[in-house]
């Protein structure tokens, strides 16, 4: 009976671990299927289906690589919500951290009211430095500002990829490391027309010194000393009139106001946001 | 055919030159030296003499037309005998044949003559050194020219110019404007003030020089002013020995304009400097009157260095008094465009580098 009874318990206990190790990594797989954010969110459908797969399949890779979550979402209506506050919920309530880490950084747009946000958490922190985001920024609120929104996305990802690239050499780009852009195209309208204009300058000063022969047309030399004297002075006051312009608008005032991630890591996602 | 005038050494009978170093007359082959006014006394004694008459008469030979002789003077050197033959303005040169210098004394005979003369105080070492000096550090001079030139002729010139002087009194009314500017958050705000700026005075010029030569050109003298009268002495044709001079072919009256043109600008630079604090200032009106106006007539000493390279003739003058050296100088055009297209690179690089950093 104590044999039968010990038989029963090995063959319940065989079938359980049977049913149990086919059953498992199902339900495992169903839960990493479950908690895997998207990482590319289009709500208002501003990519067409070829850009947005690219995309995708940009991010994953890169997220995979890093095993840090890169993501874009794009949302038509922010509410009464700023966009810094949404984007860090976005980021908790959505788990957008990779795996079971909190490592990931989030790029958020709201298309009603033309604002974005930038938020990250874990190994986000040290990747992305508030100098490194307010860089990423800059070079995303270009295109998104133009309308380009691909593009925005693509230069976010690509420059996403770099800094956690850097990150992983063990020193992320800060303030003094940040990557140097080339110059735009009206700054190199400036080094063309001020190089060209002080070499053509100096040049021709160079030419003057050639030439010494040119008429005096004055007589100042020949003015006997002492012989200068002024009988009347007067500075007669007439009127005045007072203009006004108004001052122009400060970009960084109006354009791009930061909330958050201000300096040093904070408990949960943090970052920066602006309009575009 | 007019008299020529050499000053003879008492000592070897050698023409006498004036030297600018010891401003004195002095024998270029014994080495004496009289002073100017022993000179002009000894000298004085020497024309008491009766010369030689020796004159050919009925000498055949082809003649010079009317039209041909316009223009020319002709005179005897006193040393050698050879015939002279000068431009009608030609003051002081030397023998084509034995190289004694001459003065031409109908040139200063009646108005022709001189009040003033500045002696030559600057040697032909000295406009030699200065125009050395003149070529260095002059990155577009081409190479050549600097290496192959040689002076074709250096000569003193006693070049003659009109000196006009007189008292200014004048008159200057000036607008202009001072601004302010504040702003207050919002707005930029700016005050222009107008005034209204008058200026009554007066002044001296004294000696204002006019070139009163055709031969040279009147930038090139303006060029190398000023001259100190100070300097000056009452003329004396010994001066002039050993070097060219010139008598004027431009009259006082033709003159009095550019004088005018200088003084004026000069009153209006000197009443304006007056006027300060004003950030635009206009010139309204101006009013110059000018009394007990003078001019006369001096001789000014002028190295004259003339040059040719590539079958181009370029003249530098220098002021004998100061030393003051000028002359236009050719470009290498290849050098220069090579500087243009180099220097902008290199700008550009720097100006790059500065975005490029700061980014």
């Amino acid at each position: 009976m104590k044999n039968i009874r010990r038989t029963i318990r090995i063959c319940i206990a065989s079938f359980l671990l049977i049913v149990f190790s086919g059953i498992l990594p199902v339900v495992s797989a169903q839960a990493q299927a479950i908690y895997h954010p998207e990482l590319l969110v289009d709500e208002p459908g501003l990519l067409d289906e070829e850009q947005f797969e690219t995309l995708n399949c940009k991010l994953f890779d890169i997220s995979q690589e890093h095993q840090c979550n890169v993501a874009v979402v794009v949302i038509r209506n922010l509410g009464n919500y700023d966009a810094q506050g949404y984007a860090n919920q976005y980021y908790v309530s959505s788990q957008y951290g990779y795996e079971a880490t909190d490592d990931g950084i989030l790029l958020l747009v709201a298309m009603d009211q033309r604002s974005w946000a930038l938020t990250r958490d874990g190994f986000g922190y040290d990747a992305f430095t508030d100098a490194g985001l307010q860089y990423i920024s800059k070079h995303v609120r270009e295109h998104l500002s133009d309308g380009d929104y691909y593009e925005a996305f693509n230069t976010y990802a690509d420059l996403c990829d770099r800094f956690l690239k850097k990150a992983e050499s063990g020193a992320a780009y800060d303030n003094g490391t940040l990557p140097r852009d080339l110059p735009s195209l009206s700054a190199w309208a400036v080094i063309v027309g001020l190089g060209g204009v002080l070499g053509v300058g100096i040049t021709l000063l160079m030419k003057m010194q050639l030439k010494s022969v040119r008429s005096n047309p004055a007589a100042g030399a020949y003015i006997r000393d002492g012989s200068f004297h002024l009988e009347k002075r007067e500075d007669v006051f007439l009127y005045s009139r007072v203009t006004r312009v108004r001052k122009p608008k400060d970009e960084n005032r109006s354009g791009r106001s930061s909330s958050g991630g201000g300096g040093g890591r904070s408990s949960g996602p943090s970052g920066i946001s602006g309009h575009f | 055919m007019a008299g020529v005038k050499e000053y003879k050494c008492p000592s070897c009978g050698g023409v006498l030159e004036f030297d600018s170093t010891l401003q004195k007359m002095k024998c270029p082959y014994c080495g004496t030296e009289v002073e100017v006014e022993a000179l002009e006394a000894y000298d004085a004694h020497l024309n008491d003499e009766t010369p030689d008459d020796m004159t050919w008469d009925n000498v055949q030979g082809s003649s010079w037309g009317e039209e041909e002789t316009a223009g020319l003077r002709t005179y005897i050197c006193e040393s050698c005998g050879g015939e002279i033959m000068t431009d009608e303005s030609t003051a002081a040169s030397s023998c084509p044949f034995c190289g004694n210098p001459v003065v031409m004394m109908n040139q200063f005979s009646g108005q022709l003559k001189p009040d003033y003369v500045i002696p030559f105080k600057l040697d032909k070492e000295a406009a030699k050194e200065a125009y050395r000096k003149h070529l260095k550090g002059k990155i577009l001079l081409p190479k050549s020219f600097h290496d192959e030139n040689h002076i074709d002729e250096i000569k003193g010139v006693y070049v003659p110019f009109w000196l006009f002087g007189a008292h200014a009194d004048a008159s200057f009314r000036y607008n202009g404007t001072k601004k302010a500017v504040w702003d207050d958050g919002d707005y930029i705000y700016t005050r222009t003030s107008y005034y209204s700026i008058f200026r009554k005075g007066e002044l001296r010029f004294e000696h204002v020089p006019v070139d009163g030569s055709t031969k040279m050109a009147d930038d090139l003298m303006e060029s190398i002013e000023p001259f100190d009268f100070s300097e000056a002495v009452d003329f004396r044709t010994a001066y002039l020995s050993g070097y060219f001079a010139d008598r004027y072919d431009i009259s006082k009256d033709d003159s009095i304009n550019r004088a005018n043109a200088r003084i004026r600008q000069s009153i209006s630079d000197t009443f304006r400097s007056t006027v300060n604090g004003y950030q635009t200032l206009e010139e309204q009106d101006g009013n110059v009157r000018l009394t007990d106006r003078s001019a006369s007539y001096a001789l000014y000493p002028v190295w004259l260095l003339n040059i040719t390279w590539h079958d181009k003739n370029f003249t530098f003058a220098m002021n004998a008094q100061t030393g003051r050296l000028v002359g236009d100088l050719p470009t290498d055009n290849k050098k220069m465009i090579l500087f243009m297209v180099g220097l902008s690179l290199i700008f550009m690089a720097i100006i790059f580098l500065f975005f490029y950093l700061r980014a």
